[in-house]
């Protein structure tokens, strides 16, 4: 990632709902995504909840292993949500269809093991809506 | 939620995949219910390829699939009315009105860029 310290601060804050709808390997989206989320905080501008949806919820997996000389994103994204205490939701429906699991969803379906990080939950379509409404503005990424 | 903002918050959610081949339809599907479920104001929107989402009598079975024109049917239901579906995208792919699985509005370029340009929150997956 290159730096952001010279990154201007906004004069009015606003509040963002992310919508990520890309995986992390299979396109720029994810990355963009990422790197616009950064950009925000950095500019002092509020998100109040990241929503992974579709492929989207691969960003959540703590089982990805990235070439050293590769970005591992679902890793970053994790960081940049436990660092600034993010709010960030993974779709349920999406989830479990793509084997991203927590311990209650793995227990639901009896499942051997978990594979999403901690810092998202796992949640409906309605935190989007919801977070949508108490948001300035909402940007989908993929 | 914060009073200062508008109450009428309308979302567009744009339709624009064909209904199978990718998971786009029925993921744009699904953020209709849940809007609808909140009851906030909306606007479904089909263009370009989506049109084809709509179109009655699918059967998807051999490949697979689950049909999608039959979740359409029950939007209604859910109070899901304000169905636009942009006029060119149907008519250039050989398709009219009475080939839909429920009742749309159809909409002109002018009109539509307007409707997208007046709601508050625009879905386009």
């Amino acid at each position: 990632m290159t730096s952001l310290d010279d990154t201007p601060r906004a004069a009015h804050a606003l509040r963002y709902t992310l919508l990520i709808n890309a995986a992390p390997q299979s396109s720029q989206a994810a990355k963009t995504a990422l790197r616009f989320a950064e950009s925000l905080l950095q500019m002092g501008h509020h998100i109040e909840r990241l929503f992974f949806y579709g492929d989207g919820v691969l960003n959540a997996s703590r089982l990805t292993v990235m070439p050293q000389d590769e970005i591992n994103i679902p890793a970053a994204w994790h960081a940049l949500i436990e660092a600034n205490d993010l709010a960030s939701v993974v779709c349920v429906s999406s989830a479990i269809r793509r084997g991203i699991v927590d311990a209650a969803e793995a227990q639901r379906h009896e499942l051997s093991a978990t594979s999403c990080y901690t810092s998202s939950e796992i949640g409906g379509l309605g935190q989007l809506i919801e977070a949508m409404s108490n948001s300035d503005r909402m940007l989908s990424f993929g | 939620m914060d009073n200062s903002k508008p109450n009428k918050q309308t979302i567009s959610i744009i339709a624009r995949r064909a209904p199978y081949g990718g998971d786009g339809a029925r993921q744009t599907l699904d953020i209709v219910f849940a809007a609808a479920v909140f009851e906030r104001p909306l606007n479904y929107i089909f263009i370009g390829d989506g049109v084809f989402q709509l179109v009655a009598g699918q059967n998807p079975k051999e490949i697979s699939s689950k049909p999608h024109g039959a979740a359409l049917e029950t939007l209604e239901l859910y109070g899901v009315d304000e169905i636009f579906v942009h006029r060119d995208s149907l008519h250039s792919r050989g398709l009219d009105e009475s080939q839909l699985a429920c009742r749309v509005n159809l909409i002109e370029e002018r009109a539509l860029k307007q409707l997208i340009a007046e709601s508050t929150y625009v879905i386009n997956l």
